[in-house]
């Protein structure tokens, strides 16, 4: 049996008459493959061609040609190569008997089936994100290479820098409290680096399971009431390790209004690992606040999708995904994908954290810094929270863990208590995300929907702040 | 047009039951990126295909391929049915 295509009669014609037309331009594409294009409208060569004088005839071959069909052309195309694929299939598989069903077919009924799949998720989030990432590489690696760091590597930069900088203000932009290698690095390093690591290495694992297909199909009907689709549950999902990471992953996401729904989520809600790691050691204290901030946390979550998905124009997005079969994931590829991602991510983040702790220093040393503050404030004592916490807001924003452990040094030394605290949790969480996000926002989603987004999640937090602190007054909930 | 003077009973995909198997003759969509995403999946007219779930999505079979797609999609797939369970 002969491999050559060919396509019925029509298209065959259409074929051989735009081939005719065609000069030899385009070399390295043959004649019959540019005509194919053409007949399936492809717009990439259809706008180079667009200035040629053949292309009024070319278009008139496609129109009518398309008369025959009920279906468009490239439908019809695709159908007689399907056609030919499967009967080459026929021809060379042989299949046993027994083989016939998928391997692990038990499992797959369990993962997509709602009653079973749906604490399989729940367990599988539970032990894959937060026990593994949140607490294992958020808590226990972070603590053991972040106390490496103050203990051993700060001190010699620090003293290295003095030696070869005598001025203050140079020691201050390598070394001390923000500097790019005592700040920058330290946390590219000490923080982002357990906790992306981890978390690749479970979103690999996931992957290469077949498991994530499975996630979104579950996650469907949830995410349609919130304008998205069960596609978005992996960028979020994703957020939950690194904001930024989320931001860029968004891209494979369906529509543009899925996108920017998916986005702001994200900045508005969703806490990376640092922020999440931060905020339960601070509030598991009380599980009552603990309670309120999640709550919060999820109503917004809902309420906030809710409402985009409904005021966004465009039609909801649609929910496609092919399911592969299960399949036990090889340890190599694993560790390969994990280490791949992260080179990249690396060399995506840390430029951008060495720029955060050189803004930093510009900010104080100019005054900027001691400006925006004094700004901020008043804004704290309307939240009803001391002004000592105006430089943890600010400083939030440049690494947003780092807001949170700003938050958690005024609640050792007693300044921020109860209420405050979970106000305080709220609203850091809804509050801008890290200076890194805010730069990818700016890189995947455009100038003009970062400011619309950005402005939104501002005024929302605090605005909510304000309302939570409030009501947990005249509730009367204490803490 | 052959099928003049025939009854050819085929129904929208989502109308149909679990475990219902039957042959795909048509896939129509207002929206033309649906139906080239589903035939970049491998499902076109003429295919035998297993409905397998309906809840939370439809999830659908074909030889050794398999995809979840929700109601939209799945009401624009049109099947013949050869069984019913």
């Amino acid at each position: 049996m002969s491999n050559q295509l060919f396509y019925v009669s029509p298209i065959e014609a259409a074929i051989t008459r735009i081939e005719s037309l065609l000069d030899d331009t385009h070399n390295p594409i043959s004649r019959r493959s540019i005509a194919l294009l053409l007949l399936q409208k492809d717009p990439i060569l259809s706008s180079q061609l667009k200035q040629e004088p053949y292309f009024p005839e070319i278009e008139r071959i496609i129109a009518h040609t398309q008369e025959y069909f009920s279906e468009s052309l490239s439908l019809a195309i695709a159908q007689s190569r399907h056609q030919l694929a499967m009967a080459i299939e026929q021809d060379v598989i042989i299949q046993p008997q027994e083989q016939r069903t998928f391997q692990y077919e038990w499992l797959h009924k369990l993962t997509v089936h709602p009653v079973s799949g749906i604490p399989i998720l729940v367990l599988v989030l539970y032990f894959g994100v937060y026990q593994f990432v949140g607490v294992f590489g958020g808590g226990t690696l972070v603590d053991i290479i972040e106390g490496f760091f103050e203990s051993e590597i700060n001190p010699v930069v620090n003293s290295i820098v003095a030696i070869i900088f005598p001025w203050q203000v140079m020691q201050d932009l390598f070394a001390n409290d923000y500097g790019i290698f005592t700040l920058g690095i330290r946390y590219a390093v000490a923080i982002v680096l357990p906790v992306v690591t981890t978390f690749f290495l479970m979103f690999s694992l996931l992957e290469d399971s077949g498991y994530l297909p499975r996630l979104s199909l579950l996650a469907d009907r949830l995410f349609k009431t919130i304008g998205l689709s069960g596609r978005s549950i992996i960028p979020l999902i994703l957020g939950l390790g690194c904001g930024t990471m989320a931001t860029l992953v968004t891209r494979t996401l369906e529509s543009k209004r899925e996108r920017i729904i998916a986005t702001l989520l994200l900045a508005l809600t969703i806490p990376c690992s640092a922020q999440l790691g931060v905020i339960l050691a601070l509030l598991s204290v009380e599980p009552t606040a603990l309670f309120v901030w999640a709550t919060v946390m999820v109503t917004i979550f809902l309420g906030i999708g809710f409402l985009a998905g409904k005021i966004l124009p465009g039609k909801a997005g649609c929910f496609y995904i092919e399911i592969p079969p299960l399949r036990l994931p090889r340890l190599q590829a694993i560790l390969t994908k994990t280490y791949v991602r992260l080179k990249w991510y690396f060399a995506e983040i840390l430029p951008l954290f060495i720029f955060a702790s050189v803004l930093i220093w510009a900010g104080k040393l100019t005054g900027l810094f001691d400006v925006l503050i004094r700004g901020l404030e008043p804004v704290m004592l309307w939240l009803g929270l001391p002004k000592e916490a105006a430089p943890t807001f600010l400083y939030g924003f440049f690494r947003r863990d780092y807001g949170a452990a700003g938050m958690f040094e005024l609640h050792s030394s007693g300044i921020l208590a109860g209420q405050q605290l979970v106000v305080a949790a709220v609203t850091l969480t809804l509050f801008i995300p890290c200076i890194a996000q805010l730069q990818f926002m700016l890189k995947e989603r455009g100038v003009k929907n970062t400011i619309a987004i950005t402005s939104f999640v501002v005024l929302f937090a605090f605005s909510l702040g304000y309302i939570l602190n409030q009501l947990l007054t005249i509730m009367e909930v204490g803490f | 047009m052959f099928t003049e003077g025939f009854s050819v009973h085929y129904s929208p995909l989502n109308f149909l039951g679990n475990k219902t198997q039957g042959v795909i003759t048509a896939i129509k969509n207002q929206d033309e990126k649906i139906v080239k995403k589903l035939l970049a999946m491998g499902f076109h007219v003429g295919m035998q295909i297993t409905l397998e779930q309906k809840f939370p999505v439809f999830v659908i079979r074909a030889g050794r391929t398999r995809i979840a797609i929700d109601k939209d999609i799945a009401s624009s797939i049109k099947v013949r049915v050869s069984n019913r369970n």
